[in-house]
């Protein structure tokens, strides 16, 4: 404010000086010019009756002749005064007119506006680069779940869009490059309630230039970087992102899952959805064939899935070359395993869209279509010829923009690739809930066996809509109750003492303990008679009574006594 | 030679010396002061203020820190001369005395005013 105001002032201080100027002369001649009173006496008004005067004459107030009627001298200075102050006025007007039209002044007083917005934040926040559509998807998600944030975009379009959302709170956002450090300072890099950063623009290498600075800048805030391709995600992670998403690896790595360990995806699925999802159908995987149209950045991730997953594939792209040999196969995905003696992918030029190229394909006998061009018409045009082609069909599409959402409904492909949605959920399940990344990380590595058993435990208790998910530390700021009861108490307090025990022969809200991280080290379904220790960080799924029980003896001694008490005989 | 550059001078200068004129002389006499050019001290100090706003040098900022002291002093002298005329229609040595050392305070600040503009203008080499 104080910047603005002053530059303001600057460049009004001559129009001022004018406006003063033409104030004094005119008191001085009011008070100096002899004007003759109802007794034909000659009198002078006082400096301060001038003052007084020239105040109200040369506002256009006009109060008229006081104390007493003027001479006709008097009244051709007076005639003068009017004519000067009016040009004052003018000159003043013009001036302050010509201030807020200036856009380096606009932009002076929206940059302030935004700085002392993001200043006044009270809660933790996080500072959201890029508001394009996965960047608004995020934000609409931040904003339900509570969370603050100060928004960047160089574009003021998606900015203005940004402001006109329906949000719960409002959110400072301002049209500026993010890649430059002083924009992310005004964003509140430096604030002490910052808690992250979050590039997701759809330029990787601004994304990666938000990372560098970041990095530079608070080596120590939480950063999370989406990325389009495997070679900007490397660099990424390679500045040290904590979290980068990809989503077309996302999506094609849990692709490759729901082939090998369905009942894994269906738990990946089921915990990273918002809240209250149904439990999600298991994927029918075919063997066999497949026929992917489109061999970009998606297409070339699919295809490696599917192909380690042991099928044919066949890609139809206007680009590749027509052949059958891995030699060209290696060229195109940039794979270098040179082993594979028999070549399972077959390049067929041609856009998907062409009834005759699909046949050619073999797509009346195949099991799989992923239609996976950047365009959206045509990816629909795909699918929708191949379904008449082949009714049994198991299809992937891929929607590239959120406008065409109603139309992917209503076509129900088997799975719908959504890139913004892919990033905007893997975002909250990461920054919802800390630990939840590194288990989901965790359960990727695991058989299928152990999530169907998983699966199993989870609905035996919740049904099929997802449990609340989130995690808990037992550390003074957060615990102070619980911590003071298991220092007094006489046996260790074990997580089953936390996760629910049944009191007066009532059954407690159903909790389950997903994850216990001590010490870096994270034990998945820990046993319910593992000791807690101060430290200690838990991952805890369950309804939201059971939420609020919790954190109630976490900090209350008297409730975390109680609990800890009641088994004891 | 820059016209801004001369009005500025000139009404820092100016200030200074118009509240010199007014201060000089007996203290509490008040055939020494004029009540005009007390008027014109003022006029020409608002002048001067306004024209200091908006440098954001740190010299900048002593300068307009400076007028705005002198300025407060000598609408304060204004202000007692005010109030003493309504009081008893005419200035008594003791008003007087007290509207003299205000002034005197506003050309401690003007002086102040002018050193810096002196200061400011060595320090430009050629």
């Amino acid at each position: 404010m104080n910047n603005v105001f002053f530059n303001a002032l600057r460049r009004l201080r001559w129009p001022l000086a004018a406006m003063i100027i033409i104030f004094a002369l005119s008191t001085a001649g009011v008070a100096l010019i002899p004007g003759v009173d109802a007794n034909g006496q000659e009198w002078r008004p006082s400096i301060f009756q001038a003052l007084y005067f020239v105040a109200y004459t040369a506002t256009t107030i006009g109060y008229g002749e006081l104390p007493q009627g003027f001479s006709d001298i008097q009244r051709l200075w007076v005639t003068i005064v009017i004519f000067m102050s009016v040009f004052g006025w003018a000159y003043l007007l013009a001036s302050v007119l010509a201030l807020f039209q200036d856009k380096g002044f606009q932009s002076a007083l929206i940059h302030t506006r935004f700085r002392n917005r993001v200043q006044k934040l009270q809660g933790p926040f996080y500072i959201l680069c890029g508001l394009g559509e996965t960047g608004r998807l995020v934000a609409q998600a931040l904003d339900q779940i509570g969370h603050q944030f100060s928004a960047l975009d160089i574009d003021e379009q998606s900015v203005l869009e940004f402001d006109l959302q329906n949000l719960r709170s409002d959110h400072p956002a301002l049209a500026a490059n993010a890649t430059l450090a002083d924009n992310l300072l005004i964003a509140g890099l430096n604030h002490p309630r910052c808690k992250g950063v979050l590039a997701l623009t759809a330029k990787d290498e601004v994304n990666l230039a938000i990372g560098v600075a970041v990095r530079l800048l608070k080596p120590q805030l939480r950063l999370v970087s989406r990325a389009s391709n495997g070679a900007a995600a490397a660099s990424m992670r390679m500045i040290g992102v904590d979290e980068v998403i990809n989503p077309f690896y996302e999506f094609a790595s849990s692709m490759d899952i729901a082939m090998r360990a369905p009942d894994t995806h269906r738990l990946l699925s089921w915990l990273t959805e918002a809240r209250g999802a149904f439990l999600p159908p298991r994927i029918p995987a075919p063997p066999g064939r497949w026929v992917v149209c489109g061999h970009g950045r998606f297409g070339a991730e699919m295809v490696q899935r599917i192909e380690q997953g042991g099928y044919d594939v066949t890609i139809i792209d206007p680009a590749v070359y027509e052949s059958s040999s891995s030699q060209a196969r290696d060229l195109q995905s940039g794979m270098a395993d040179g082993d594979n003696l028999v070549s399972r992918v077959r390049h067929i030029a041609g856009a998907g869209t062409d009834e005759a190229v699909l046949l050619r394909a073999g797509l009346a006998a195949a099991h799989g279509l992923v239609a996976g061009t950047d365009d959206d018409t045509a990816n629909l045009a795909i699918a929708m010829t191949s379904r008449r082609i082949n009714p049994n069909l198991f299809v992937i599409a891929r929607q590239n923009l959120v406008a065409s959402g109603p139309l992917f409904e209503a076509f129900k492909a088997d799975m719908t690739m959504v890139p913004s949605a892919i990033i905007a959920n893997q975002c909250l399940a990461v920054l919802r809930t800390a630990h939840l990344s590194s288990f989901l990380r965790e359960v990727r590595r695991r058989e299928n066996e152990w999530a169907r058993e998983l699966i199993g435990d989870l609905t035996g208790k919740f049904g099929a809509r997802s449990p609340e998910v989130w995690s808990c530390a037992l550390i003074p700021s957060e615990a102070p109750g619980l911590l003071d009861a298991i220092k007094y108490s006489v046996r260790a307090a074990q997580i089953s003492d936390l996760v629910g025990t049944s009191q007066n022969g009532r059954e407690p809200e159903p909790c389950v303990a997903l994850a216990l991280v001590r010490e870096d080290a994270i034990v998945l379904r820990p046993e319910a008679a593992t000791p807690l220790k101060g430290g200690d960080q838990l991952l805890l799924a369950g309804v939201k009574a059971a939420r609020h029980r919790i954190s109630a003896m976490m900090l209350n001694a008297n409730a975390a006594k109680r609990a800890l008490g009641s088994q004891r005989v | 030679m820059n016209a801004e550059k001369v009005a500025f001078g000139f009404f820092i200068l100016f200030a200074a010396t118009l509240n010199f004129g007014f201060v000089i002389g007996d203290i509490d006499n008040p055939a020494h002061h004029n009540h005009w050019e007390l008027f014109c001290a003022v006029a020409v100090n608002f002048v001067a203020t306004a024209l200091k706003f908006g440098d954001r040098t740190h010299i900048g900022a002593i300068h307009l820190a400076s007028s705005l002291v002198a300025l407060l002093q000598l609408i304060a002298a204004t202000l007692v001369w005010f109030f003493a005329d309504q009081a008893n229609r005419a200035i008594n040595p003791a008003d007087m005395a007290s509207i003299v050392s205000l002034a005197c305070g506003a050309l401690l600040a003007n002086i102040v005013s002018v050193v810096i503009m002196v200061v400011e203008t060595t320090m430009q080499r050629r």
